[in-house]
This record gives structure tokens, sequence and C-alpha cells, in this order.
């Protein structure tokens, strides 16, 4: 009984996910054991460096994988309480969408260059809510369209004649249109100058107070994460570091040697530094399973246990962080 | 007091479209120091890419001159351009593209020394070869990558040959057009450490173009906002974070995005609206359609006023 009723408490679950990609030359672990769990109304943070895994966890949930080459190999992403490795096609096709919905990095690629930006999005409600009349249909588009910021009337327009926060607008129009429960943002903002930005998060948020849609957000900038996520989770080598609040992932001490990191190599806007302290070392050759800690060979505090044996995650008042440097304090407690 | 190493003087870039004259760079004046680094922000489109180019003549501009040493370089003639050419180089923001594919490491640092070293002077290949090892490690290129191809190459590393064939000709003035802007944060540091390194060891000057606020505070000595091809606000790094005037330099600074979780409930200024089309622009403030202190007076003219030594700002409406 109390089974079932946790595990209605999350909107979306991945347990224990491994993706690879089968590739010629060899195979790539990209996702390795990935643990997540996000409920109704959450806006979480994906964070992490080129090559973590990050958009591949959002197209495997999705199951957009590229065929033959992209593989599921194990794990499990709950929907709902539903599986959703090895449901067919058809299913996904409900899916995606209607319940849950993507945003790509780059605005200029996500349109279609040859149909007006108005028909994309009425597109996207006739694949959905076909019994809707087409003057529903036109209704709710220029209201969701008027939402976003475009006014109604350029809807005859196409992509080009838009600029780049513009076409992410639209993008944004066509993602939330269907009223999604969860909405995967891949890099929404990066190819965005600052102002558009913060127009466009300010948005985002806005939407989430309306349709209290949950929100993944995958990023590399630990600014926007901080400003716009209620969790966090910090992702190396296809799996999640350290969990837990936007307050104790950037406001307490305890940190994963890679949180801080690559905190410490942000210049600051209050503090005058005279010099940035990058992180040594390359990122793990995603060729090659690690055996010990997948961070060990860059960290600062690696001992030779981190080479040997990995790591398990230590939660301290929901606070979770996947180091050996943890084992020691509770020990010593 | 000492002259500026290069200097803009009412430098103004316009570019000719179906649609009429499009101001891309509007009247911009600038100073830079030996061994000094102006920082010029913006947002896409600003002009501030233009503005670098223009300044190494790879465009010809409008109108203005670029004084380098004292001397307008843009009335040189291509003999007399080629030997400031090598004190004056360039590194550009896409690593992956800027380099050409189907040559060695060593080919793409040696290649600058051939083309425009050989015009000036002739150099034995060995000297050649000695160059280019000691820029390898000058920038931070281990010695047995010079064989290998920038495909075989990450984002910083490859920033980095892009840095060693500017390096390679001992300039004195650079201008780096967002080297950073496509790399991981911890790449991105790496770079940064390394270019200042090189500063503090040549008394470089770098005219140093980027959209990121935080990267251009930490480098620079001075910072040039621009918005839309005009120059809103000049000011010593210091001073501008301390005391932004303009209303646009206010809500820039208001938006980037911090860790710093005590500016997290700051009140937000977002500026509504879109950038303008810069063509044919209408007189006065350019940013007025999106200004909330607009008066009709913004309309008519634009100017840049000093209010304190080394601030000049073209409206103090943002001041608080």
């Amino acid at each position: 009984m109390t089974e079932k009723k946790k595990e209605s408490e999350y909107l979306l679950e991945v347990k224990d996910l491994h993706v690879q990609y089968n590739t010629d030359d060899a195979i790539v672990y990209a996702v390795n054991g990935l643990n997540l769990s996000l409920k109704r109304g959450e806006k979480l943070g994906l964070v992490g460096e080129t090559g973590a895994g990050k958009t591949t966890l959002a197209l495997s949930i999705l199951q957009l994988l590229p065929k033959r080459v992209g593989q599921i190999a194990s794990g499990s992403i709950k929907y709902q309480g539903e599986e959703l490795l090895g449901k067919p096609d058809s299913y996904m096709l409900g899916l995606r969408g209607r319940r849950i919905s993507m945003i790509f990095q780059d605005p200029m690629t996500s349109l279609n260059p040859t149909k007006s930006v108005g028909d994309q999005v009425f597109e996207v409600l006739h694949l959905h809510f076909p019994n809707l009349s087409k003057a529903e249909k036109e209704a709710k588009v220029d209201q969701m369209l008027q939402m976003v910021g475009i006014p109604s009337s350029r809807k005859g327009e196409y992509p080009h004649q838009f600029s780049g926060g513009m076409k992410q607008r639209i993008v944004i129009a066509m993602a939330l249109i269907a009223e999604p429960e969860l909405l995967l943002a891949d890099e929404p903002t990066t190819a965005l100058d600052v102002t558009i930005q913060a127009q466009i998060l300010e948005l985002m948020k806005r939407l989430k107070d309306e349709f209290n849609s949950a929100v993944v957000l995958i990023t590399h900038d630990l600014g926007v994460v901080a400003e716009f996520c209620d969790n966090v989770s910090v992702i190396y080598n296809g799996r999640v570091v350290e969990y837990g609040s936007v307050e104790k992932i950037f406001g307490s001490n305890a940190k994963h040697p890679y949180t801080e990191g690559l905190i410490n190599c942000l210049p600051s806007l209050a503090i005058d530094e005279a010099r940035l302290k990058p992180i040594g070392g390359h990122m793990v050759d995603p060729r090659h399973l690690i055996q010990g800690c997948c961070f060990a060979d860059r960290c600062q505090h690696c001992m030779p246990i981190c080479k040997t044996e990995p790591p398990v995650m230590h939660e301290k008042d929901g606070h979770m962080i996947l180091c050996h440097l943890y084992d020691k304090t509770e020990e010593a407690k | 007091m000492n002259e500026p190493l290069v200097e803009g003087v009412n430098l103004c870039k316009y570019f000719k479209t179906p649609r009429g004259l499009l101001h891309a760079v509007e009247d911009v004046n600038f100073r830079i120091y030996e061994g000094k680094t102006l920082g010029v922000v913006g947002e896409s489109g600003c002009g501030k890419s233009t503005l670098g180019r223009t300044v190494l003549r790879l465009q010809q501009a409008t109108s203005g001159s670029v004084l380098y040493k004292g001397e307008d370089i843009l009335k040189f003639s291509k003999h007399e351009m080629h030997k400031v050419q090598r004190n004056m180089q360039m590194i550009f923001q896409d690593p992956y593209s800027s380099l050409d594919p189907r040559m060695s490491i060593r080919g793409l640092i040696t290649e600058p020394l051939q083309v425009i070293g050989g015009r000036t002077q002739s150099i034995s290949s060995e000297a050649i070869k000695e160059k280019v090892d000691a820029i390898m490690e000058m920038c931070g290129l281990p010695s047995h990558y010079s064989n290998l191809y920038p495909h075989e190459l990450d984002g910083g590393m490859r920033q980095r040959v892009g840095l060693a064939r500017s390096m390679v000709l001992d300039p004195k003035f650079i201008v780096c057009d967002e080297p950073v802007s496509a790399l991981d944060v911890s790449i991105q540091a790496q770079i940064l450490n390394l270019l200042m390194d090189l500063q503090e060891q040549h008394s470089l000057s770098y005219m140093f173009i980027t959209h990121d606020l935080a990267v251009v505070k930490h480098i620079s000595d001075a910072i040039m906002v621009m918005y839309m091809g005009q120059v809103v606000e000049y000011a010593p790094s210091k001073v501008l974070f301390d005391n932004p005037m303009h209303p646009y330099t206010r809500a820039l600074l208001n938006s980037i995005p911090t860790i710093d979780l005590a500016r997290r409930n700051r009140e937000r200024i977002t500026i509504r609206g879109e950038v303008s089309s810069p063509i044919n622009p209408a007189p006065g403030c350019r940013f007025a359609p999106r200004c909330p202190y607009a008066t009709e007076a913004c309309k008519v003219s634009h100017k840049l006023e000093e209010v304190a030594p080394g601030h000049l700002v073209s409206c103090t409406k943002g001041a608080r």
C-alpha cells in the first residue's frame, strides 16, 4: 500500500539507467547508472560539461536516441509510475509533445523554414487534439503566441523573419501548447543574449505557475540553474555526482569536488581574483568504463580508495554526494 | 601621459543592403594602452565583431581612423600595412571553423610566419622550427601535438592553436573575438589564465570582445558597452560594475544569472522587446524604443558625455 503511494508521488523516476552508443570503432558509455526523480511542478537543473550525458538522458526519456546506434542497455524510466522502456512507438507518440515536451538547444534549426510559425504551432494542436474545431484551435494558437510575446498578427510569417529570441519563444509555444506535464529544456537559452535569456526564463517560470508543469532544465550555466531551479543534479561521466536543493548546492560547504571545481572556475562578479582556478586534467574517455570514482583523475582530494572502489551515495537532509571523502567524515562521527 | 597603442577615432562602418544602409558601427572612439585590455560588450548584432574587424582593417571602415602608435593605418598602402599587420593580430570565436582541417598543428602555426614574416624578412627554416616550438610551449601545446590535425583536438586545445597562430608573430595588440564563448567553464578558465599570463609576459594589449559580463570584468581594465553600433557607456572596469549609469548597462548587469544566492531575490530590471533594425536607424538614442526612461528628447540626439574622469556615458537616467 505504502509502496504504491510512494511511487505515484513522482512524475518521473529514472533508476540505474545505462545508455551506450555502439559506433563502428568502439562502444561509448554515455550514461552509467543514473538516478533521478522529479515531482509535479518541480524545476530540476541538470548541470555538467559537454559530454557528461545530459542530452542523452533527455533523449532516452523520450526514446529519441538515434536508431541502431543509441541503446538503452539497462535501467528503468518510469513516468507516473508506468515503465516507459519497452513501450511501443505508438505509445510514445501519444506521450511526446502531449505529456512530455522537449525544447532543443538551437532555435535556429528546430523550426521548419518552409512553414509559417502559426502553422507550426497549429500542427501540434492538430496532432494531439484532432477533435477541436478549427476556430478553437486558431484561438488557442493566438492565445499561446500572445503568452510568449509574439503578436498574433505575425503568425503568417516564416522563421527567418524572426530574431533568435523570438524563434526560441515560438519553439516554447510549440512545446507548451498541449499543456504537457513535463518539459525537457535542453540548453534553451545558451544561444541567446542575457537580456533575452532573462525574458525566456521569466516566461518559463510564469508558464510553470500557470500549468504546474515540471521542468528539467539542462544547462552548463550554473548561474541559470541557481536562479531558475528548485533542485540541482550535477552530472559527470553519465552519473549524478551530487544532488540537492539550490540552497544546499550553492549555499553549503559540503560539496562534491567536481561541483566545487565548477564553481571555482567561474569568474566572479563580486570578488576580484587575479587568476581563475580551472579543473585540471580532462574528461574521462567515455569509451572505457571506470573502476573506481569517475572523477578520481582530476580530483584534488583523490585517495587510494578512489582509484579502486566506486563511491557510494551519501545522503544528509536530502543532499546527496557521491564521493569517498564523505565515508571518512561519517566514520569519524 | 603615455600615448595609447591603438586608438579609434570617430570610427564608422556601414554596410549597403538592398533595404538601405546598415549602421553597424557608429562613431566609436576608444583608446587602448600598452599592456592593457579594453573589453567590448554588447548583445549579438550590436556591432562588436564588426568593430574588431574594422580595427584590424579586415574590413575597410566607412569613415574615421584607427591610429597605431599615432599613425593612421587606414591610410596605409598595402606594403606599409604588411609591416604593422604582424603587430596586430586576431583570435576568432569558433576554434572549430577558424583552423584549416587539412593542415597539421605545426603547419598551422608556421603559416603566419611564412606568409607575413616572409614578406618582411627572410627567416631560415631552422629558425622557424625553433620559433614554432617555443610558441607551442608558451601556449601550453605539448610537442607531440605538432603532427596532429585540428579534428583530433578538443575545443580548448584548438583555441590554444588559434592563439599560437597569432602569438608566433610577436604581436603587440590582439583582437580577441569571443575566444572563450564556445568552451566549457573549466576550459574557459584555462584559456583566460593563459591570455592573462601572456599579457603579463609580453605586455600585450587586447581588445576583448564578448557578451559574457563576468568574463569581461575579470580580464578588462576598461569596458565599452555597445548597443546597436553606438557606444552607450565607457568606463574603467571597476567603475562600470560599481556605478553603472546607462539604463541599458544597468539592465545588462542585472540580467546576469549568478550562483550568488543573495542575488536570487533581487529586484529585476527586465527590458522588454527586441533589438530593432539597424538599417536606416532613426536619429537619437537607439535604445530609446526599449528604454523605460525614454522621453521625446532621446529621439533627437545621442552623445557621450564625461561624467567622471574616464567614465563616459550617453545617458544618466539609469543612475541611482
